[in-house]
């Protein structure tokens, strides 16, 4: 099965000012693939390039080098973005409209007959809970009912692919888990979900892959489970036995932690340069009789394996 | 096209939720309501008012001379009822030496005293009318017993009788006037008009009306309304979501574009309806031409937001966009009158109005009433009008009436027509007959006698003898008889002495025809050149004067063209009348019983110039006053369009047609083959040369959305010239200035089309 979105090293450098010309680079050589069926979660801190990577996506804004495809089609055609949800970050949707007739107009741009948005609006609304509010003005409407009417003019159409800039940016977090719970049943519909998002427990909590910008360049891509493991693997034991014994059978490992806890239980743990020695630890123990309570690897969350990335990065464009 | 369409009728979604526009709209219905309670009311015509007598001094005097005459009149009865208010005010206006301000104050007092007397049952006295030969109706009306008649009908006899008794003096009455009423509440005194010829002058008050309120108001309103509609599809959030859908950049813009329009078509729309229901619910004048005005004030509208796009588009700023459009505003304003203003008082002045070939020479006429002679290579000025009224010199047109070459005097004869004479047709002063002649190589002209008020026509006749054309009839000028004596001439009554009446003891022989002809100004006339018949048209009438040995002219065919009204002209050779109307017809009419033999159209609904014949009556060359010339012969029935800027023609007398065209080249066309033979073009002077090759090509290249309002005009009134001197030319002869329709349409299109393929191209350049 073909990727959803395609990104083959894509750069954009803005050029600005009137008399002094200036470049000022915001994407270099950036690739990777969103597969179809997942959730993708673009991060990166503020500068890094996602609005601009989005926009090359959309054809909002026109890369200087590489090239983009949404499902197939070159990225920024008609036709691609006939088969796109958007929703941008801090959209603005006019004034006069409500809720009803805003999914009117915005299918209408999709190409959708206002009979068909009257017919498939009662259950959109309903899956972003503004069931109650479509008559509703939308210059009326709070910060998170307009991210919810947002995200339901991005779903009106049943497009295969949806790019959400932000989604949950000024939703509490009822509403929050709502969305999650939305973004989980297009996943299970088999729509490809493109999340550009600052929230990294949400991008973690529904994200299958991510891909992390920094200064414009692609610094990690693939599957968060890869992302917050560490080169060295850790394993945090909970034993019962004698300490000497126990010290002898880890002496293959280096021990970064030690704590005797109520009486004869200790938790220590170990770090390995890979996964041999912890197997070989765990004989060793259990050659010495000493009872092993738990065996757990010890993972990065999210945010962490973020902020490494991020703090390794020395480098800017 | 779904997503084009979505967004178009959102537009006007948004132009309904838009406050501006409810305000608008109220407003609009406001001037709406306003205007409602104007009505015209029409009744039949029973009083007298400034316009209702041609000479005020004339008719005061004439009355005061009969009161002192043993016989009894109709002047002497006026003066027998008349209260000493009316007595005083006749006696007042019959001295000589009023100022125009003294006397309009004496006639309104005179107006309203014989008002006061025409309301009087008692008013007609059999003996005092013996001697006046009044018409069938009049005379059976006043048989019957005067007694049962109403109030109305009583002063609508009374104003027949007065109207019978002084038939040089009293302007032909129309048979019904009308009232403009506000609310019941009457305005002003009534016009002399019927709802029929009120119709052009409300076309053309309807016109300013619309130029304002719309053209001026609603547009500007609308830039103000319309400036941000651009610059907010670019905000953040909102820009990303609409390119996201399946549209183009362009065809966004486009749309949104034609969208901001709606607003100025639902308020310029609502306008328009609510004038036209005006228009017809309470005048009676049903004009389908208001409601197509709309695409016209539209198209105007267009042109100033193509420049707010392009602006909004570049900067993103409303503002910006406001005061850059108002700058544009100001700059198309500003190029549009210098060109007038250069077309107006340097080259319109110089155009060359009529031409006369001379014994050798070839003289003209130009716009401004000079008289030209081609010498050396150019026109050299050799006379200049002696006067003119400050409309005349602040148009630079003053009328010419004539001139005519007289061969055997080798002498040039015309009339000037005094100053500020009308007002709504009110005469003060009738117009100066100048005599020019050569003397050692340059001309001076002598003031001749004065022809009576209502002189309009000169003509020679087959025997070169001056013959005027007045609005009562036909007068004949003994060039060798002297001068009346001074002015001062005149006798006592009541110890004040009074001046003789205009026109008496003149060198002027009245040549009928019997009864007087009563013609409206302003008329047209042309004579036979070989038998000095005459034809007149007035009024929707045309009249055959047949002369008759005794040198009289007498009345031989009548035909009545009503409701066919205004300027019109007319020639007269061969066996052949050809009458050209206002509407641009021309009429080819058997000469002896008047019955039409062709029509035609030759250019649309041109108002025509002039008519020019040559002696045989072999060929007639019609000129409009939109420069187009056409030729015909009536009897072969050939036709042909020779140019279409020509401002003046005539025939040589040796087969040669004569046209002047772009303002001052005389081309000359042998009449045989219609092929020219001979160009007399005067070189370019400085400011021609700059007009011709820096002005027009700055002109023709910038958008002239202000001239629009021609194309208004030219929609609600069918008229494609404008009046140069006179608001209202009545007189075909009276100056006009073509009106280029389409140009301003054609170069304001292309401005659009410009302003809309930059922004187009910006946009589908701009990193959103």
């Amino acid at each position: 099965m073909s990727p959803a979105i395609e990104v083959n090293q894509l750069g954009k450098t803005y050029r600005t000012g009137f008399i002094r010309r200036r470049s000022v680079p915001a994407l270099a050589d950036v690739s990777f693939a969103v597969d179809a069926g997942s959730i993708f979660g673009l991060l990166g801190p503020n500068g890094a390039g996602k609005t601009t990577l989005i926009k090359i996506l959309l054809g909002l804004v026109r890369p200087t080098t590489g090239q983009a495809t949404l499902l197939a089609h070159p990225a920024g055609s008609r036709h691609g973005r006939a088969q796109v949800g958007y929703l941008p970050e801090h959209h603005r949707m006019p004034g006069h409209l409500t809720g009803n007739s805003a999914l009117t107009y915005y299918g209408g741009l999709s190409g959708l007959a206002p009979r068909e948005v009257r017919r498939r609006r009662p259950a959109i609304l309903r899956q972003v809970g503004l069931e109650d509010w479509g008559e509703m003005p939308v210059r009326k409407y709070s910060k998170g009912m307009q991210q919810r009417l947002g995200l339901a003019q991005a779903m009106l159409h049943n497009p295969p692919l949806l790019i959400l800039d932000e989604p949950t940016d000024g939703v509490d977090p009822v509403g929050r888990r709502e969305m999650r719970s939305v973004l989980q049943s297009l996943k299970d519909d088999g729509k490809t979900i493109f999340v550009n998002s600052h929230l990294l427990q949400e991008v973690e909590l529904v994200c299958d892959r991510v891909a992390i910008l920094v200064h414009g360049t692609l610094r990690q891509v693939g599957p968060i489970t890869e992302l917050t493991n560490r080169e060295a693997t850790e394993v945090e034991f909970t034993l019962v036995g004698a300490e000497s014994e126990i010290r002898e059978a880890l002496s293959e490992a280096v021990i970064t932690a030690w704590e005797v806890d109520q009486g004869n239980q200790i938790r220590c743990t170990i770090t390995a340069t890979d996964q041999a020695i912890v197997n070989q630890c765990v004989d060793q123990l259990r050659a010495r009789r000493i009872d092993l309570l738990a065996v757990t690897p010890r993972r990065d969350s999210l945010e962490e394996a973020f902020l490494n990335i991020v703090n390794d990065t020395n480098d800017p464009l | 096209m779904r997503p084009y369409w979505t967004i178009f009728v959102d537009s006007f979604h948004q132009a309904f939720a838009s406050r501006v526009l409810w305000i608008v709209l109220a407003v609009c219905t406001l001037v709406l309501l306003a205007l409602l309670p104007l009505a015209l009311q029409e009744s039949q015509a029973t009083q007298l008012s400034g316009h209702s007598v041609r000479d005020w001094a004339g008719l005061a005097t004439q009355i005061e001379m009969a009161s002192v005459e043993p016989a009894d009149s109709p002047g002497k009865r006026i003066w027998q009822l008349a209260d000493p208010d009316l007595r005083d005010a006749m006696v007042g206006a019959a001295v000589r030496g009023r100022s125009t301000q003294e006397l309009r104050g004496l006639v309104e007092r005179m107006a309203a005293g014989l008002n006061r007397l025409l309301m009087r049952p008692d008013f007609f006295a059999a003996q005092a009318w013996e001697n006046v030969e009044l018409d069938d109706t009049l005379a059976q009306t006043l048989e019957r017993d005067l007694g049962g008649l109403s109030a109305d009908e009583i002063a609508w006899v009374n104003r027949q009788l007065f109207q019978t008794a002084f038939p040089r003096l009293v302007a032909r009455l129309p048979e019904t006037e009308l009232q403009l009423t506000y609310a019941g509440w009457r305005l002003g005194g009534p016009l002399p008009l019927s709802r029929e010829l009120a119709r052009p002058a409300i076309a053309r008050l309807l016109t300013r009306v619309l130029d304002f309120l719309v053209g001026t108001l609603a547009v500007f309103v609308a830039i103000l309304v319309t400036a941000p509609i651009i610059p907010q599809i670019f905000e953040s959030g909102s820009i990303d979501l609409l390119l996201s859908k399946p549209i183009s950049r362009c065809g966004l813009l486009l749309v949104k574009f034609l969208g901001g329009c709606a607003f100025i078509l639902l308020t310029a729309g609502y306008l328009l309806v609510g004038l036209w229901l005006i228009l017809g619910l309470r005048f009676g004048l049903w004009n389908q031409a208001v409601l197509a005005c709309l695409p016209v004030f539209l198209f105007l509208f267009v042109v100033y937001y193509s420049v707010s796009t392009l602006v909004a588009v570049r900067w993103k700023n409303p503002i910006v966009a406001v005061v850059v459009t108002i700058l544009f505003w100001a700059v198309c304003f500003t190029v549009g009158v210098s060109k007038q203003l250069i077309d107006r008082v340097y080259r319109l002045p110089e155009r060359l109005v009529t031409l006369v070939p001379g014994a050798d020479e070839l003289l003209a006429v130009d716009q401004s009433g000079r008289l030209v002679e081609w010498q050396a290579g150019d026109w050299e000025p050799v006379l200049a009008p002696e006067s003119s009224g400050a409309r005349q010199r602040f148009s630079g047109t003053q009328m010419m009436l004539g001139p005519v070459y007289h061969q055997r005097d080798q002498t040039l004869l015309y009339l000037e027509p005094s100053g500020g004479r009308r007002r709504f047709g009110f005469l003060l002063a009738g117009p100066r007959f100048y005599t020019a002649s050569q003397t050692l190589g340059s001309w001076r002209s002598t003031r001749g006698p004065t022809p009576p008020i209502g002189t309009a026509w000169l003509f020679l006749d087959p025997e070169e003898t001056p013959v005027f054309v007045t609005t009562y009839g036909v007068l004949k000028l003994e060039l060798n008889r002297p001068s009346p004596p001074a002015a001062d001439a005149g006798i006592e009554v009541l110890g004040m002495r009074i001046p003789l009446p205009t026109g008496l003891k003149q060198p002027f022989t009245a040549l009928g025809p019997e009864p007087a002809l009563r013609l409206v100004e302003p008329f047209a006339a042309a004579m036979h050149p070989q038998s000095g018949d005459l034809v007149t048209f007035s009024g929707g009438q045309l009249v055959y004067l047949k002369r008759q040995d005794s040198g009289h002219y007498q009345r031989s065919a009548t035909r009545d063209f009503s409701p066919v009204n205004g300027p019109a002209a007319l020639g007269f050779a061969g066996s052949w009348v050809l009458l050209v109307r206002s509407d641009g017809v021309v009429q080819i009419l058997k000469a002896d019983d008047l019955t039409t033999h062709t029509r035609f159209l030759p250019d649309g609904q041109s108002e025509p110039y002039r008519v020019e014949t040559t002696a045989d009556g072999h060929w007639f060359a019609v000129l409009f006053h939109s420069g187009a010339l056409w030729l015909h012969d009536p009897r072969s029935g050939a036709v042909c369009v020779l140019d279409d800027d020509v401002s003046a023609v005539a025939f040589d007398g040796l087969n040669h047609l004569l046209a002047a065209d772009r303002g001052r080249r005389v081309t000359r066309y042998e009449l045989a083959s219609l092929t020219p033979v001979a160009q007399q073009t005067p070189p370019l002077d400085l400011l021609e040369t700059i007009y011709q090759y820096a002005i027009l090509p700055c002109y023709t290249l910038f958008p002239k959305p202000g001239e629009l309002g021609d194309v208004v005009q030219h929609l609600i009134t069918g008229q494609q010239t404008v009046a140069l001197g006179s608001p209202v030319a009545a007189d075909a002869r009276e100056a006009r200035a073509r009106v280029d329709l389409w140009g301003p349409v054609f170069s304001s299109l292309a401005f659009v089309l410009v302003m809309l393929s930059i922004a187009c191209v910006d946009v589908w350049r701009m990193d959103i």
